[in-house]
């Protein structure tokens, strides 16, 4: 792919402007507060654009699209099972609890309702898998430039870190939601013509329907059993393990996400930022999916379209996207397409590097190492910690380099640690009577289980690790579902068996972080701007789409 | 003048109308009065400039307060 001026002029002003919005964000930040928490000041469309953009990472937008060339539009249920209900349940239960707390991140959220070592484990898990994500990222976008454009992979990371270190180090974390914002209305604006050019080649979705088998142009119809779909996944554990321990257990609980809704200016603005989300979330399988289904449909028809080959001579899937944007858009709108690819690389690396800020100053510096500091203390320190993020996520990038398989580790990880999490959360929000000493356990126990579960399976060729096999799955992503629902249940009964053999909290300990304990879990509103309107309008829109694509 | 260059609303509608001014020009270059889907460069720029033109119109016409954000 060679490029033109006209689409280098493009990436530059791109460039400038997130180096503009880091100054002004720059104005805003005053305190420790501004710039961890953009200062609980961010008004509701830009809270919930930031809320989905923050999640619409460069490994989205690739990794959909190539779900969506590999399994069809079964991918959308990510979105329409796997997000939709999960953000529903976090903005109308959980945002009273975390916002209303005052926490000022979900382990402070765990330290208020049960105890110092959960939120220890919890800020440590999440600051790890945080800095690596980052890094992961780092290293997507420069293999994927080089793999494109030949641009030399050192560059492509500094560059890069360079400019996020710019607007996140000037701006905290209100420049990162406002990149996030333009970022998101740059890849619409950026992956939207493939899909008006790919569909007008190819004659529509008629023309998808009859190009491809059945069961990549239905999402429910061939899920009575694994087999008959090329995902490998029946009803059951679709809605269990997709629907319920893995997607409650990343959006109602991963501090990057939930962080946009906590710089709410509001409890309310606050518990409808997930719910106003989940409408344009619910319409991104348009851009990130039917571009997979385009691109298979080109090949099978025969149009002058290829994907790249993996060196042992499979399809690359993961070029899919980029192999689409070189065969439609001309000079120009090719530059829109990388920038808008760039941009979710690095919004993806923002949101990482912010939140693993807040977590290691509020959560580990200010708890552990100097606490009761200056608030121009913190702040420092706050500078400090995103150059550390910075040159933590450089160093991934190259370790990422090394080990191939470090993004399937890292969803594994991450898989193997919020499922527990949620569980904790849970019976934390909704009982009294769960315990600091039985949460802590519980989430021992559930992700040591999670460990054996992956250790005791196998699934194309992963796990088994333990040297032998309980259960053997046709895909991995049955094979993750199995894992959530091991390590949720195992964490949810041994968290309820130990609580019962501590010591209660009292009551006045408990009030604003227990359902039943709270005063305000609902915002007084008129019913059109009440977010229990706007969550039956979005479970309304998500049933139709289902029913559109049964 | 300070508070609009602080209005989100603003700033992308000015990035919308840079970029979106980029593409028409290059699509008008690349084919000159061409309004047909064909044309992505002209079609994608002409949409960006009229998202430009609403979010400008709305950072002007309804000024974020001077505290908070927009």
């Amino acid at each position: 792919m060679q490029l033109h001026f006209v689409d280098y002029a493009l990436i530059g002003i791109y460039f400038l402007f997130v180096i503009g919005v880091g100054l002004v964000a720059k104005m805003k930040v005053k305190t420790a507060g501004d710039f961890l928490l953009s200062g609980r000041s961010t008004p509701l469309w830009i809270a919930s654009l930031a809320f989905i953009s923050a999640n619409l990472g460069a490994q989205e937008l690739i990794g959909m699209c190539a779900s969506g060339a590999k399994y069809g539009a079964m991918t959308a249920h990510f979105y329409w099972v796997g997000a939709i209900p999960a953000m529903l349940f976090l903005g109308l239960f959980m945002m009273p609890f975390y916002y209303g707390s005052r926490a000022r991140s979900v382990p402070e959220y765990l330290a208020l309702r049960f105890d110092e070592k959960t939120r220890a484990f919890n800020a440590l898990t999440f600051a790890i898998m945080t800095v690596f994500s980052s890094g992961v990222s780092l290293y997507a976008l420069a293999i994927l430039l080089e793999a494109l454009l030949k641009w030399d992979f050192n560059l492509c990371v500094f560059s890069a870190a360079l400019i996020v270190m710019a607007y996140t180090y000037v701006g905290g974390l209100t420049s990162a939601i406002y990149n996030e914002v333009l970022q998101f209305c740059l890849i619409v604006f950026g992956i939207a013509p493939v899909v008006v050019a790919g569909l007008a080649q190819i004659g529509g979705w008629d023309a998808i329907t009859s190009a491809l088998p059945a069961n990549m142009t239905h999402i429910w119809a061939y899920t009575g059993s694994a087999e008959a779909n090329p995902m490998g996944v029946n009803a059951g554990s679709l809605i269990l393990g997709l629907g319920f321990f893995l997607s409650f257990g990343y959006w109602c609980t991963d501090y990057l996400v939930i962080q946009r809704a906590m710089a709410a200016r509001s409890l309310g603005t606050a518990q409808t930022t997930p719910v106003i989300a989940t409408f344009p979330k619910a319409l991104l399988p348009i851009i990130t999916i039917l571009p997979g289904l385009i691109a298979i449909v080109l090949l099978k028809t025969g149009a002058s379209f290829a994907i790249p080959l993996k060196p042992d001579g499979r399809t690359d899937f993961d070029l899919t996207l980029p192999s689409l944007l070189a065969h439609y858009y001309p000079h120009g709108l090719l530059g829109i397409g990388l920038t808008a690819l760039l941009a979710s690389f690095m919004s993806g690396m923002a949101g990482n590097v912010t939140a693993f800020n807040s977590v290691v100053v509020y959560d580990l510096y200010e708890t552990f190492v100097k606490p009761k500091a200056s608030d121009q203390h913190y702040l420092k320190v706050g500078k400090i910690v995103t150059i550390l993020g910075i040159a933590l996520s450089i160093g991934t990038a190259y370790v990422a380099r090394g080990y191939n398989n470090i993004m399937d580790l890292l969803q594994l990880v991450f898989g193997f640690v919020n499922a527990p999490l949620f569980a904790v959360f849970l019976l934390g929000m909704s009982a009294k009577r769960p315990t600091g000493r039985g949460a802590f356990s519980g989430l021992m126990v559930g992700t040591a289980c999670a460990f054996f579960a992956h250790g005791a399976s196998i699934a194309e060729g992963k796990g088994g690790w333990l040297g032998f096999s309980l259960v053997h799955f046709s895909t991995a992503m049955a094979q993750s579902f199995f894992i959530a629902i091991v390590a949720f249940v195992v964490c949810f009964v041994v968290t309820i068996a130990v609580s019962f053999s501590s010591a209660a909290r009292p009551e006045s300990e408990l009030r604003g972080l227990v359902y039943g304990l709270t005063d305000e879990v609902s915002v007084k509103a008129p019913w059109y701007k009440a977010p229990g309107f706007y969550a039956i309008l979005a479970t309304i829109v998500t049933l139709i789409l289902n029913v559109l694509v049964w | 003048m300070g508070l609009l260059l602080q209005d989100l609303r603003f700033i992308i509608g000015l990035f919308f109308l840079t970029t979106g001014g980029v593409l028409t020009a290059q699509g008008l270059i690349d084919g000159p009065m061409q309004l047909s889907v064909a044309n992505l460069n002209l079609g994608s720029g002409l949409a960006m400039l009229v998202f430009a033109v609403a979010m400008l119109l709305l950072s002007v016409l309804t000024p974020a307060p001077a505290t908070g954000g927009h």
